[in-house]
């Protein structure tokens, strides 16, 4: 059968971390899952930093089957921080992890292409994409982190990005709009990333040397004159980019140790639209879920958490329809 | 204006042209920034996953002998490499590898990282400028503005980047990726002319979705097989399989029925696209004749199910896309992960150029890949290893590097662009090359590094490995000159040189073409010799009268390729033909030798420019 035939039993729209922790969740209670992303080479991205935290600083629950298998995969350091865990993670390494279990899950069909209107009817849902695809499923699920946006007024430049560079539904917004679904503003911002041959890393401070679970044992931080600390977190296990975790906007000039560091990529925000908790719990909305940063999620371990109940849940009401 | 934000150069784009011009420029000295829309996309491989092929692979050898990354990147990362033509003549013999194409990328970002001279940030140009005498500036989306002696401009596909799949056109460079809105009118305010053209992908389908049972395997060379000149290769490694298949009278007939709604019919694409890699729609327009068309099923990487389809590329509607990979034995339940798509994007006209990459119109504006009207991963890395290059000489006051067409496929390609009229996307060919029995794969070192050496960027230990190479080979052919052989004691060939004299000098025998190199080792005492010195001497003495001729032709075209040409007022030259002088006005040949090359001037023209020149007619200045 034609992969745009086939109705699935969940479509997950958005393969970040909430989306490929749904789809997984999903597949594993024998859903058939169509992951619908716009790049399939920026599955899982970690485009805020390395830290993953839990929903719980305090206890950092670790995650089941192949999700807690593929952040040891990527593991750069886990040591204590104060009362919790700082836990690093190399991108490229948990991409990769995710990108190929996800290829060879039983259940689970990836497609690439953006996903431009969702609609409603009795059977379930169909997402519209912009290359003309109509793809039927039971249940969906949008997870499409910081892409949902409010449309440009007519006449300016139509540039809708997530992240830097990237691109995602320019029209998903009527959708959400139709549904009767109410929106409110967010913003999340990303610290500057430095090249780590740039520090000097004779001004900076050497971290607790305590047990790490990961392959980097200890990690640098510093200061600037007064406020807070900030923890030199290597992107990847080679540790050839820093990212300033806990970074609040001061000129590098004025970091111990950064005078003369090269910006690899400048801080940025972006502002993205959220959907409200409460939507979830409507009555017509039975079958759509939302998960990660769309649905308010601040950190990597939330929105993975996220995805996994919703993903579940999907597939829970993809069998009673 | 602090120092953070002066360099010698400034890359913009980080495919492969931005890479290996980054790197060259830092290892000869200068302060590099390379900037890039994003920087998790370093030297990535949007099209096929695979590096080298027909006269591509003699480019990558030639990146490598003058020290470029390239070679030594793929040999690191690939999933399968085999020689190509292998049966042929060593002039049309190549690489070619299969790359894990997210390794390949890691790879080359973490050297890039590992380079103190460069700066690679992420950012999109907003802005291109001249900045006082001798300078350029360019400003970034989010308000940061450099200077620098020299701006290499490799954005690749993505100036005013458009996908296409049937009649729906999405703006982008890549699938999900910003296209760069606004370097083309940056350049075209500096002056530059830029034309339009289109390039397409095939889609991707699923690893698990495949028949491998109805297609014909094609695994890779057992080897030792290497790209680059610094490394031996593996025997043995661990390589994937290609797979070959075919489309058939389905095939054609989906294609037919659905015609209307292909970009390229339909004409919503207007851009030219590529003659040498075209769509599968436009082989089944262009060979009505033909019953089927080879598709090679390639893997992507090693932990990667997806597999690309070349000879299926293809911008239909997706649902079109199905239909027709289904109809291919062994895809019949193929499964897309990614369609393909046509990308339309502005490329500057070459002929802007001069054959050093720098601009005509703006002195320290390089422009160097696909952004000059290429296609391909090597021309692109050839091009920007040029224009690197050339940018630090220019920073450090030196005279440029310019490579002759006798001397490599890089002279070709670069005098090819920089004279010819483009009107579809370039690729390189073994028959481009007029030289080629000169310009081989096997003998790029001996041609190219000591070149790369006198720049820094070839070692002294890797220069004296081709010093050592080169005596190797000499004292191979004088080895073999010197032995006399009794056919009596070659039994195995005795039979084929009956006629023969009894007693025959080795080299004499190696002529033979069924004699090889190894019959005579034993005899001819080779043994200290290493094979590539080996192969090298036997090359030159099977076809020692087709190299001579070369090299003959060579000499006799210097003569002309020394002749440089002072800016030259050609309008006033009114012996010309008018389209002579159209045509010289617009290019601007640095040689006369060049100038013979430009479509429309003849060797008539040539005559009166000869004479022109030495009687020095009115001219606008001397160069």
């Amino acid at each position: 059968m034609s992969l745009l035939d086939k109705e699935y039993d969940v479509l997950v729209v958005g393969a970040g971390v909430a989306g490929v922790h749904a789809a997984y969740a999903a597949a594993l209670k024998q859903a058939e899952v169509l992951l619908l992303t716009s790049s399939w080479d920026t599955v899982a991205t970690l485009a805020w930093g390395p830290s993953w935290q839990s929903a719980n600083l305090k206890k950092q629950r670790p995650l089941p089957g192949f999700a807690g298998k593929a952040l040891a995969k990527s593991l750069i350091y886990q040591g204590q921080r104060g009362e919790g865990l700082l836990t690093l993670t190399d991108s490229f390494k948990y991409q990769g992890a995710w990108k190929h279990h996800l290829e060879r899950m039983a259940g689970v069909t990836v497609f690439q292409d953006t996903c431009e209107a969702l609609e409603a009817d009795k059977r379930g849902w169909t997402a519209l994409t912009s290359w003309g695809a109509s793809l039927k499923a039971k249940t969906a699920m949008l997870a499409i982190g910081p892409f949902l946006q409010e449309r440009a007024k007519t006449g300016e430049a139509t540039r809708l990005e997530g992240r830097p560079g990237e691109t995602g539904a320019e029209r998903l917004i009527e959708s959400i709009a139709s549904l009767g679904i109410g929106v409110s503003e967010d913003e999340c911002r990303a610290a500057p990333t430095v090249a780590a041959h740039s520090i000097n890393w004779d001004l900076v401070r050497k971290g607790a040397a305590g047990k790490s679970a990961g392959p980097v044992g200890v990690v640098y931080w510093t200061k600037a004159a007064g406020r807070g600390r900030i923890e030199l977190a290597p992107t990847s296990v080679a540790g050839d980019q820093i990212y300033l975790q806990g970074w609040k906007n001061q000129p590098l000039q004025d970091i111990a140790g950064l005078e003369k560091a090269h910006t690899t990529r400048p801080a940025f925000s972006v502002k993205y639209l959220t959907v409200s908790r409460q939507v979830m719990d409507r009555e017509h909305m039975r079958g759509l879920f939302f998960a990660g940063r769309l649905a308010g999620a601040k950190s990597y371990g939330e929105s993975a958490e996220q995805g996994l109940r919703a993903g579940a849940a999907a597939a829970n009401v993809s069998r009673e329809t | 204006m602090n120092d953070n934000t002066r360099y010698d150069i400034i890359t913009i784009g980080a495919g492969h042209a931005g890479c290996e011009a980054a790197l060259a420029g830092a290892r000869m000295g200068c302060k590099v920034m390379m900037t890039a829309i994003n920087i998790d996309r370093i030297a990535h491989m949007p099209c096929n996953p695979s590096i080298g092929g027909i006269g591509k692979g003699q480019l990558v050898r030639e990146v490598d002998a003058l020290g470029g990354e390239m070679g030594r990147n793929i040999d690191a990362t690939l999933v399968q490499i085999k020689t190509l033509n292998g049966s042929k003549g060593p002039a049309v013999q190549a690489l070619r590898a299969q790359a894990d194409k997210r390794q390949y990328s890691r790879l080359m970002k973490a050297k890039i990282l590992a380079e103190p001279k460069i700066g690679l940030r992420q950012g999109e140009v907003v802005a291109i400028e001249r900045a006082g005498e001798e300078e350029l500036q360019v400003r970034t989306a989010d308000g940061a503005t450099f200077t620098a002696k020299c701006v290499i401009v490799a954005t690749g596909t993505f100036l005013k980047g458009e996908m296409v799949i049937g009649e729906i056109k999405r703006p982008g460079g890549r699938a999900g990726e910003s296209a760069s809105s606004f370097v083309s009118g940056a350049l075209q305010r500096l002056g530059l002319e830029l034309g339009r053209f289109q390039s397409a992908t095939p889609p991707r389908i699923w690893a698990g979705s495949i028949d491998a049972t109805r297609m014909i395997a094609q695994p890779g060379d057992v080897g030792p097989l290497a790209f680059s000149f610094a490394g031996a290769g593996r025997r043995g490694r661990r390589q994937k399989d290609c797979y070959l298949t075919y489309t058939n009278k389905k095939t054609h007939k989906v294609i037919a029925d659905n015609l209307h709604l292909s970009p390229i019919k339909s004409g919503s694409v207007s851009a030219k696209g590529p003659r040498y890699c075209p769509s599968i729609d436009r082989k089944v327009i262009n060979f009505p004749d033909r019953d089927r068309h080879p598709v090679f099923v390639e893997p992507e990487g090693w932990e990667n199910e997806e597999l690309y389809l070349q000879g299926l590329t293809t911008s239909m509607p997706i649902t079109v896309q199905e239909k027709i990979i289904r109809s291919v034995e062994g895809l019949e339940q193929a499964r897309i992960m990614r369609p393909g798509y046509a990308v339309a994007y502005d490329f500057v006209l070459p002929h802007q150029l001069k054959n050093t990459l720098e601009s005509n119109a703006v002195p320290g504006l390089f422009a160097a890949g696909q952004i000059n009207g290429t296609s391909g991963y090597e021309e692109a890395a050839a091009q920007g290893l040029i224009a690197g290059i050339n940018a630090a000489l220019k920073c450090l006051g030196k005279e440029p590097l310019i490579v002759e067409r006798s001397q490599a496929y890089i002279g070709v390609l670069i005098d090819d662009l920089v004279t010819k009229e483009i009107d579809e996307p370039y690729r390189m060919f073994t028959s481009r090359a007029e030289y080629r029995l000169v310009l081989r794969s096997d003998n790029a070192d001996i041609r190219l590094t000591p070149i790369g050496h006198r720049l820094g960027l070839i070692s002294d230990g890797q220069m004296e490995k081709t010093r050592k190479k080169r005596r190797g080979t000499d004292e191979c052919l004088a080895k073999l000159k010197a032995t006399s052989v009794r056919t009596l004691d070659l039994p195995g060939i005795a039979v084929v040189v009956a006629a023969s004299p009894a007693v025959l000098k080795a080299i004499d025998l190696l002529r033979r073409p069924e004699v090889t190199i190894d019959t005579l080792a034993k005899i001819a005492r080779l043994g200290k010799i290493t094979k590539e010195s080996r192969h090298q001497a036997e090359i030159e003495t099977k076809y020692e009268g087709y190299i001579k001729r070369q090299l003959d032709q060579i000499a006799a075209q210097k003569r002309l390729e020394g002749v440089r040409l002072p800016s030259v007022d050609y309008a006033r030259i009114e012996a010309l033909s008018m389209e002579a002088r159209q045509k010289l006005a617009r290019i601007k040949p640095q040689s006369l030798g060049q100038a013979a090359r430009i479509a429309g001037v003849t060797p008539a023209d040539i005559s009166i420019l000869m004479v022109a020149i030495r009687s020095k007619t009115p001219a606008g200045g001397e160069n």
